[in-house]
């Protein structure tokens, strides 16, 4: 009697814990978020990359008129997350392209509602960086580690080939394109020096040139002439360590036409061009601006910040206005700073983890 | 008077661990202690001594002479014991040989996620797994094994996922104040780890066969003889697992097109966790000798080979296949130690080992060409010396003495193979840096009820000597009935950067001044017997406040972020409580209850100083450290049969230092329940145990690191045998 009394206790103890299999306390529900609308003419996309490996790159939106701010727009209109490490936005034919590095995907989404319209990936998506269109129908994308540049169409969101640079697999990197006519400029940044000349109608590589350790940002002026901006590397790099220099290059001979040398301890970036092209801005602890015929780099910043980390950098090139985006601790939510034209502050906003792309829309 | 071994113990170090006595997880004497019961009178005969009478005995190593025979759980009847306490006053959690078996497949990440008051940050079994105290980082928490200190000499942590709880005797939690009588730099606290106890006489061999949910296997074998003098424990570990789980991927959609490529439809898809395998395979082999004088000698030497991969995001549009995302790791260490004691509570100590670590980290995707583009092939070679002396005596009745020394040197070799130098060699760095540590203690002990202690440690890293770090407590014994004590101890600390910190490349930063920590800690604990030998209780509750400077992270560097490098940049504060609360209930000689459970209330905030005025970081709390952590076990034990319950609940983690409320800025606080049942069949030839484990018992979705999901109920299936040699079989 005794002996079945405690195998029913035992028994008992055993049902009070297996029947809690059938009930879970956790609320793992997706959250709603709000939908923002963007407005054309007046909306500026901020690409957060987020952290490598954390998957929380995010897209906020910003209105430049009524001064409003949404986080996670992406997130909100989708109900899936960006991704992993966001490197770059391209707006091309009312199709906003989100290229999420870490995540080997690049969304299509349509800008006035946020919404995903497609999205490319595949195999030979390695590690991309940059999405350049030459045409409504064949697009570039960069990438680092995989020597190829791949070749888009992105009506089908297929990879249909790729362009061979010839560089060694693993330490390769090809990074931001500028179209001047029929070629398309890409520099080679990281373990790089070179500049790459790219004929979009046969697809190949037709030229390279070296402008100095690591070219990291390049843009075009109003007269047509490609400017790049190296970050000289870093002690211990392989490739060099050298002060950074932006480089002018006539895009037609392929040749550098100026350079201009850092000082050892200037850490430039994020090369931009005004609206009418005729100034370039650069990041380097503060905001940077210089004439194109300027013969030297300017000795002052233009405008001088409070930022911990200055890290995107962007110009309405409706307005004129400056943008600035400010990284903090690379771990907390970014900050924008807007400056007029004459580089008065007149709006700050919080956005997402390591604000590193702007679009405009 | 009427002694056990458990009371001697208990007086001694209160958490000594002895059959019979409350152990430190509820579950010891449940599920799994049928699984190791040829193991329980291991605990018992390693309190051994030459004389039952005025023993003089130092620190945990107290022991009491008992009989060979191999039931040594019964109660000897005399004996007196005269022992200096190890460090009074100190918080610190014992865990004996049956506690870590509890669940035999459990690394040490997991148990002391269900039985500690620690922070165990995982992203699943087989993980990168590390252990933070009181609201510091993985690497303010230092390891020791057989009194090595295994941290890695490149990152600082330790990977307790590598650490299989079989493999390891005798591990002891020293939280705050209490680490710095064993290691320096332990800012929020240190491990203990220690093998080498003697066996049962004889042969004795034991085989656990496990089978569980993802192809997971899990085999372990112990062989040992004990002789008089010599033995010989042989430990071995196979575990394998696809790890291939299923969850439904919340973070992603898959989208439906028609013909034209538009998108008609979306939905999360139910995917497996990929790229989620391992294997690791563990060798220990441990020689002891015993002299009739009192020497032991031991010689420890754990060899591992672990290759893992790491689980893709659920953000990864990859495909799997032509993937590999993996950690291959190799290590062999070996300990050799001499150690004896004396009339007087004089107890001397040498040992003296090295470890050979390789790791390799390999990232790489197939692009569509058949062959590997390979993006990260990083590798590394670890060589690490060390020598270390132990002196301790009574100078007299009141007063006692130690002394430590302990010197090693460290070399390290690390590249990625992917970035070529001019000379042919991977992108890395070579370094080495010999470490010395001194300290001198002296305990006080005025009156029975008042002891005291104060130390002074002294380090040199690398041609650099730390401040000196000196160490205070006190401990008053408020009553004898409930052993109730008061404890307060204070001390100040330095952590030296890793040579990944000093020399890394990119990024690495020479200058960075160490890390140095001043915490205080007050607390009270009691041990109660309310009905003896039936219903007995103990707890303890501290308050802990510990102030960190110099606090090093990682931050980008260069333009465009192009590479990190460390600085000294944080100031925080940890503060908090710490409360244990034990209970064991004997209602029979059959039934055996023991419930256990652990709160910790740990704020750990940023109170340097604001990078600018939009800095949110200053003033919240660290990412990733909980600031609420509790966890609980019932085991229910009735005769051959037992049952056990493991709880363990953490508090929303934010993943960013500025303490975002977004989507990704924090993740949920989770509850986690774990049940296991094992039933226990004794044979003439020996011994068998089945056991089901079920994990996740509530079949919870969730995530411990963003990103990474976790698996949700998943069981596993145990055998053991244990064939009873000699004279046992005989009986």
């Amino acid at each position: 009697m005794l002996k079945s009394r405690h195998h029913i206790i035992f028994a008992a103890s055993v049902l009070a814990f297996v029947s809690t299999l059938f009930s879970g306390c956790m609320d793992n529900d997706p959250e709603i978020l709000p939908e923002a609308r963007p407005e054309q003419g007046k909306s500026l996309f901020v690409l957060c990359e987020g952290n490598f490996q954390y998957g929380n790159a995010s897209l906020s939106l910003y209105d430049t008129e009524s001064g409003t701010v949404n986080d996670n727009v992406f997130y909100a209109a989708n109900g899936q997350r960006l991704g992993d490490t966001a490197q770059s936005m391209t707006l091309h034919d009312g199709t906003l392209w989100i290229v999420v590095n870490g995540s080997h995907v690049i969304f299509a989404v349509d800008p006035a509602t946020v919404q995903e319209k497609g999205r490319v990936t595949g195999e030979s998506v390695v590690s991309p960086r940059y999405i350049h269109f030459v045409s409504d129908d064949k697009a570039y994308v960069t990438q680092m580690y995989d020597s190829r540049i791949l070749i888009v169409d992105p009506k089908q969101y297929a990879v249909t080939g790729s362009i061979d640079t010839g560089m060694e697999s693993s330490s390769a990197s090809t990074e931001q394109m500028v179209q001047i006519g029929g070629y398309v400029f890409v520099n080679c940044w990281s373990y790089q020096k070179k500049v790459l000349k790219i004929d979009t109608a046969s697809d190949k590589v037709t030229a390279a040139l070296e402008v100095g350790v690591q070219p990291a940002s390049m843009c075009s002026d109003a007269d047509g002439r490609l400017w790049v901006l190296t970050d000289g590397g870093y002690p211990g790099n392989p490739v060099g360590d050298e002060p950074a220099r932006l480089v002018r290059i006539d895009p037609e001979s392929f040749t550098v036409e100026k350079e201009f040398v850092f000082a050892e301890d200037a850490s430039p970036s994020d090369l931009q061009v005004s609206e009418d092209g005729r100034s370039l801005y650069f990041l380097d602890g503060d905001i940077w601006k210089m004439d194109i015929g300027a013969s030297e780099v300017p000795s002052e910043p233009y405008i001088v910040t409070d930022a911990s980390y200055l890290y995107a950098l962007t110009v309405n090139p409706a307005t004129g206005d400056i943008y600035a985006a400010d990284a903090m601790d690379f771990s907390q939510a970014g900050v924008v700073s807007r400056y007029s034209p004459d580089g008065k502050l007149t709006d700050e906003f919080n956005v997402g983890v390591c604000p590193g792309a702007f679009c405009w829309y | 008077m009427q002694i056990s071994i458990r009371h001697i113990c208990a007086r001694l170090c209160p958490r000594v661990a002895v059959p019979g006595r409350l152990l430190q997880t509820a579950s010891a004497v449940a599920v799994w202690a049928v699984f190791l019961s040829p193991l329980m009178h291991v605990a018992a005969h390693e309190v051994q001594c030459h004389d039952a009478v005025a023993a003089p005995l130092a620190g945990t190593e107290a022991s009491i002479a008992v009989s060979e025979a191999a039931d040594t759980t019964e109660h000897i009847d005399k004996a007196e014991i005269v022992a200096w306490r190890s460090d009074p006053a100190f918080r610190r959690t014992d865990f004996d040989s049956l506690a870590l078996k509890e669940n035999i497949s459990v690394s040490l990440a997991e148990m002391l996620a269900y039985n500690s008051a620690v922070y165990v940050k995982q992203s699943g079994r087989a993980t990168l797994s590390t252990i933070s105290f009181r609201g510091t980082s993985a690497s303010h928490t230092q390891v020791l094994w057989n009194g090595m200190r295994i941290n890695s000499p490149m990152l600082g942590m330790t990977d307790f996922s590598l650490i299989p709880s079989f493999l390891v005797d005798n591990a002891s939690l020293l939280h705050g104040t209490s680490s710095l009588s064993s290691v320096s730099g332990g800012l929020g606290g240190a491990v203990l780890l220690s093998t080498g106890k003697r066996p049962d006489p004889g042969f004795a061999l034991q085989y656990v066969q496990g089978y569980g949910s993802f192809v997971t296997t899990d085999s372990f074998l112990r062989l040992s003889y004990g002789g008089t003098r010599f033995s010989s424990v042989t430990k071995a570990v196979v575990s394998s697992s696809r790890n291939d789980f299923r969850y439904v991927n919340r973070d992603r959609k898959e989208n439906v097109y028609d013909d034209e490529k538009n998108i008609i439809g979306s939905y999360y898809p139910t995917e497996r966790n990929r790229n989620g395998s391992w294997l690791d395979i563990h060798l220990l082999q441990e020689f002891r000798y015993d002299t009739d004088a009192g020497d032991i000698f031991t010689l420890s030497a754990w060899g591992l080979r672990s290759r893992r991969g790491l689980p893709m995001l659920t953000v990864d549009y990859g495909s799997p296949a032509g993937y590999v995302n993996e950690q291959k790791e190799h290590a062999l260490r070996a300990v050799a130690s001499w150690r004896r004691s004396w009339e007087r509570g004089t107890t001397a100590e040498v040992s003296a080992g090295g470890a050979l670590t390789g790791l390799d980290y390999l990232y790489a995707r197939d692009p569509g060409s058949g062959d590997l583009l390979r993006m990260t092939d990083a590798r590394s070679r670890t060589f690490t010396f060390f020598v270390r002396g132990h002196y301790s005596t009574d100078i007299c009745r009141k007063w006692h003495f130690s002394a430590d020394i302990d010197a090693g040197h460290h070399s390290v070799s690390s590249e990625d193979r992917c970035i070529m130098t001019p000379e042919g060699n991977g992108l890395g760095y070579e370094a080495s840096r010999t470490e010395v540590s001194a300290s001198v203690a002296l305990q006080w002990r005025p009156v029975r009820r008042l002891s005291a202690s104060l130390s002074v440690a002294e380090n040199l890293y690398g041609g650099r000597f730390s401040p000196p770090m000196p160490s205070a407590g006190i401990e008053y014994l408020l009553s004898d009935k409930g052993d109730v004590r008061l404890k307060a101890s204070a001390s100040r600390n330095y952590r030296f950067p890793t040579l990944n910190d000093l020399y890394f490349l990119p990024g690495g930063n020479p200058s960075l001044a160490p890390e140095s920590g001043v915490s205080y800690d007050a607390g009270c604990s009691f041990d109660v017997e309310i009905v003896p030998d039936i219903l007995s209780l103990e707890g303890e509750g501290s308050w802990f406040d510990s102030y960190i400077e110099d606090w090093i992270l990682w931050l980008p560097e260069g333009a465009g972020k192009n590479y990190y490098t460390p600085v000294n940049m944080m100031k925080v504060h940890a503060y908090g409580i710490e409360q244990t609360l034990g209970a064991e209930w004997r209602p029979s000689k059959e039934w055996t209850v023991i419930a256990r459970g652990s709160l910790t209330w740990s704020p750990s905030v940023n109170c340097g100083e604001p990078r600018s005025r939009w800095d949110d970081s200053v003033g919240s709390q660290l990412p990733y450290i909980p600031e609420f952590s509790a966890s609980a076990s019932v085991s229910v034990a009735f005769r051959t049969w037992s049952l056990l319950y493991k709880w363990c609940h953490y508090s929303k983690r934010f993943t960013m230092s500025g303490n975002e409320d977004t989507i990704s800025g924090s993740l949920p606080a989770y509850f986690m329940s774990d049940v296991s049942v094992s039933k226990r069949c004794v044979f003439r030839w020996g011994e068998m145990a089945f056991s089901v484990a079920v994990r996740n018992l509530l079949d919870e979705e969730y995530m411990t690191v963003l990103s990474r999901p976790m698996p949700g109920i998943n069981y596993e299936a145990f055998v053991s045998v244990t064939p009873k040699f000699g004279r046992g079989a005989r009986r």
